[in-house]
């Protein structure tokens, strides 16, 4: 009798634990149609919706000054007719019949669409996906109305002045190929986008061996891989492109840029050049895990900063990039605390190169705060499958896969060498934002850009 | 033995069935929505505070605010420095909000760390440190935040259509407060204001986790004990709005900006009133025809929205973003004849539904978006479930009462263009 009860919850423990591989522990499957497409399934959320991304390799990076911006018009594009449902009408008519919420995002190094829908249509959103990414039309008509879109969009961005302030940043950190970390683009190159160049960007990212197909949710694999090789095998494969570029020249000195806007707080921030994620990968965790560490509300930066009232909030930021990554600090401030909010970042990094300073106490507190941080955003699908696309864009599911065992593996010594080999004394961009009376009594001595 | 199988099939079955919402009282009175479901790993529990602005005088703008940040600077079990490294090991996020109709604050952690976050909730809550040192630091941050709002033109445009369209109504007074309300405010002014929102004002606690009621309820109404409802406490209806009896367009202007923006309200019934959901659901669908007329149409806008508030006191709203304000205000005003001529149909209503489905279930997913929503659904309709409720409604909600209502409602446009 114990006999058999041992052996029916052994029965029952292995098919609860053991149907299928696990992320995060969430049981996912993944498989390759034979074009190429990669198709990752995770089980996630207990509500009855699904979640359907295509991730593909494209963005700023894969730009140049010629279509600089239009890796972003492509993305307006995609919600617009295709070969199936023809007019913008019969497209949104059909989002509206399925119940999809959506949207698509441009970034750097990915380009990615969601729709998320009520599982019982799951099949009808994957056919409705499938025409999407594989049938876009271009309608000339809808192209010149959609350029227009996008023209109040650059603008509303640029009448922001943090976003005129994190462009600066950024144009002096990539001065020679800011077009390919530029993704909302140039103005003159959106108002004159063709159909041609539409077509010339489909033909070369959009095809399925160098995009993903992520589901997230309420979902059964068998019936995830039928729908899937159903809707997506018919995508030709092509050549895939190539993602090998001149690498973005690094700094020769430090640059300062001061840019004076009607603001009332003042905006410090100092970026470096991190690792590049696919060259070497073990530097990208410890990088990740010392961002972490000048975080953490019970240390000393913290402390400094916020606790002290120098700063209003100030955060510390890796992003993982394959075309040049970059490491942040950002602070908002009142401008008369700038020059001693500096002193203390870089007494900071000083100290953290002591034998002392750094312990195995904060370097486990540090990767179980990135570890909470995770679960805590893939608590909705959508942010999970945006997650996942977000890193097969950057390099590929295996990273985020392994990511936290990865993180687990990193010694203080580590930090140490990342440390050495990106910051200390490594040439910095040092950006200031601040108001008029501000920049003349507090930064007289600084071109104003 | 098939019998026992049976049992550990049922009992595993069981363990696997759906969670539940339950609301019980502290023994003091205050309320309490659990909301338990299994899957969970994240538990939130939100404070809610009955009155936001309408809980003060105007020359103590912004003290709700001022408090739910001095809260967090120490209490008597945890110093600043305490709460600093809880909330790292805990993975505690605390958030606020400050509205016209309520505050509220949230504690968002794991599970195993729930007892951990409602004591330190409960220790800010009921005996803070507000050291003066930490006063005049959050001090200095909000006075900046206050001046900081002009720069976004977004905040800008409903900020100075605002002050024109909640003139003479408690809603005047900013949730965030003004430069001369915020330099005044003193650490007495925060104690007093603490006292009264936790042992006068109603307070409303919403709790959504993977723990089972049963663990926790005791340990809940043992903690929260300190939090009284004064007895003939009533409930804070702020006045109607005046009308304005016609159409006005107003200018307001800002340097360096590339495109222009366009605010408009107009009034809507209460949150109380029947007509209300009909004229939310219109509004929705008019939101849609409003984005395909201007954005996918006429291509005049990247952003651009019509939809009702969710209020005490209520209004609707259109918005967008042109380089050709005319012709898009014009074109609101097409889109409004239309509708007072043609109506909505039943397939625009059914549409919706299907949007209105899928959102729901979106903001079921996340721990911290369900506590806030059951607490505003409770504090705003009086009931949880009020989401649930309105899909419903939705679902049976015929075209001509829509168009009965709208019709009523859609006039005396206040516009406030920002160039």
């Amino acid at each position: 009798m114990k006999k058999t009860l041992i052996f029916i919850f052994a029965i029952i423990a292995f098919l609860w634990t053991f149907s299928g591989m696990v992320i995060l522990d969430r049981e996912y499957k993944t498989l390759f149609l034979d074009n190429g497409l990669e198709v990752i399934m995770i089980k996630a959320g207990s509500e009855p919706i699904v979640t359907i991304e295509i991730a593909v390799r494209n963005g700023a990076y894969t730009q140049s000054p010629e279509n600089c911006g239009l890796s972003h018009l492509y993305e307006h594009m995609f919600f617009k007719g295709n070969k199936k449902w023809k007019s913008q009408e019969e497209y949104s008519k059909r989002i509206r019949e399925l119940g999809i919420i959506y949207n698509g995002m441009t970034s750097n190094e990915s380009v990615r669409y969601f729709f998320t829908l009520p599982s019982r249509n799951f099949e009808q959103g994957m056919k409705f996906m499938a025409y999407a990414i594989m049938d876009p039309l271009f309608d000339s008509t809808e192209l010149a109305k959609e350029r227009n879109v996008v023209l109040n969009e650059l603008n509303r961005d640029f009448s922001e002045p943090s976003y005129k302030f994190y462009q600066m940043n950024e144009e002096t950190m990539f001065e020679k190929f800011f077009y390919r970390k530029n993704a909302i683009g140039d103005k003159n190159i959106v108002e004159n986008a063709t159909r041609e160049q539409m077509l010339e960007i489909k033909d070369r990212y959009y095809i399925p061996n160098n995009s993903a197909l992520v589901i997230v949710g309420d979902i059964d694999f068998k019936k995830t891989e039928k729908f899937a090789k159903k809707y997506f095998s018919r995508w030709e494969k092509k050549n895939p492109p190539s993602f090998e570029f001149e690498e973005h020249p690094y700094l020769d000195s430090n640059k300062v840029i001061l840019t004076v806007q009607d603001v009332a707080m003042t905006d410090f921030t100092i970026s470096y050049r991190g690792p590049d994620v696919g060259k070497k990968n073990e530097d990208t965790y410890a990088v990740d895990i010392l961002t972490e560490i000048m975080k953490l509300k019970s240390q000393n930066l913290y402390k400094n900063l916020v606790d002290a009232g120098l700063v209003y909030k100030y955060y510390l930021s890796y992003y993982t990039q394959q075309d040049g990554a970059t490491i942040t600090f950002y602070c908002s401030l009142s401008a008369e605390n700038t020059d001693t909010v500096r002193a203390l970042f870089f007494n900071e990094l000083k100290n953290m190169e002591s034998d002392d300073y750094l312990t195995e106490e904060i370097l486990f507190q540090a990767k179980e705060k990135v570890k909470m941080n995770f679960y805590q955003d893939i608590e909705s699908s959508v942010d999970f499958a945006l997650g996942v696309g977000f890193w097969w864009c950057i390099l590929d599911i295996d990273y985020f896969k392994t990511y936290l065992d990865n993180l687990k593996k990193v010694k203080v010594s580590d930090i140490k060498r990342v440390l050495k080999d990106y910051i200390i004394d490594k040439p910095y961009v040092e950006g200031i934002m601040t108001d008029t009376k501000s920049a003349k009594k507090y930064f007289a001595n600084k071109e104003v850009k | 033995m098939k019998k026992l199988f049976i049992l550990i099939i049922v009992i595993i079955l069981f363990s696997f069935i759906f969670g539940d919402v339950e609301i019980f009282s502290s023994n003091v009175g205050t309320n309490i929505i659990y909301d338990y479901s299994k899957e969970r790993e994240i538990s939130t529990i939100t404070f809610f505070f009955d009155g936001g602005t309408a809980n003060y005088a105007r020359d103590k703008a912004g003290i709700e605010r001022f408090l739910l940040e001095a809260i967090q600077k120490g209490s008597s079990k945890y110093s600043e420095s305490d709460i600093n490294v809880l909330m790292d090991k805990y993975g505690l996020r605390i958030s606020f909000e400050n509205n016209y109709d309520y505050s509220s604050i949230s504690f968002t952690t794991f599970n195993n760390y729930f007892n951990n976050a409602l004591d330190i909730a409960a220790d800010m809550l009921s005996e803070p440190l507000f050291l003066n040192k930490n006063i005049e630091i959050i001090r200095r941050k909000m006075i900046d935040n206050i001046k900081s709002k002009e720069e976004n033109p977004d905040k800008y445009v409903w900020l100075k259509m605002n002050d024109w369209f909640f003139r003479e109504h408690q809603y005047i007074s900013l949730p965030d407060g003004y430069i001369e309300t915020v330099s005044n405010i003193t650490r007495d002014d925060l104690k007093g204001h603490l006292d009264f929102l936790t042992k006068k004002n109603k307070v409303l606690i919403s709790i959504v986790t993977g723990i089972p009621l049963q663990n926790e309820e005791n340990i809940i109404k043992e903690k929260l004990s300190f939090m009284k409802t004064e007895k003939n406490w009533k409930k804070v209806i702020p006045s109607a709005f005046k009308d304005i009896e016609r159409d006005t367009v107003m200018y307001a202007e800002k340097e360096n900006l590339q495109t222009e923006y366009v605010a408009c309200k107009f009034l809507l019934p209460s949150v109380t009133n029947d007509a209300f959901i009909p004229a939310r659901i219109g509004l929705s669908i008019l939101s849609k025809r409003i984005w395909e007329t201007l954005r996918t149409k006429h291509g005049l806008t990247y952003a651009t929205y019509m939809g009702a508030s969710d209020k005490k006191v209520n209004y609707g709203v259109f918005y967008v973003s042109t380089d050709y304000p005319d012709s898009a205000i014009s074109l609101f005003y097409q889109e409004m004849k239309k509708f007072k001529k043609e109506g909505v149909t039943q397939r625009e209503i059914d549409d919706l539904r299907n949007i209105y489905e899928t959102s729901f279930y979106m903001n079921n997913e996340k721990s911290d978006e369900r506590s806030f929503t059951n607490g505003y659904n409770f504090m705003i309709y009086g009931d949880y479930d009020h989401n649930a409720k309105f899909m419903k409604r939705v679902g049976k909600i015929k075209p001509k009462e829509i168009n009965n209502v709208l019709s009523e409602y859609l006039k005396n446009y206040q516009f406030l263009i920002l160039r």
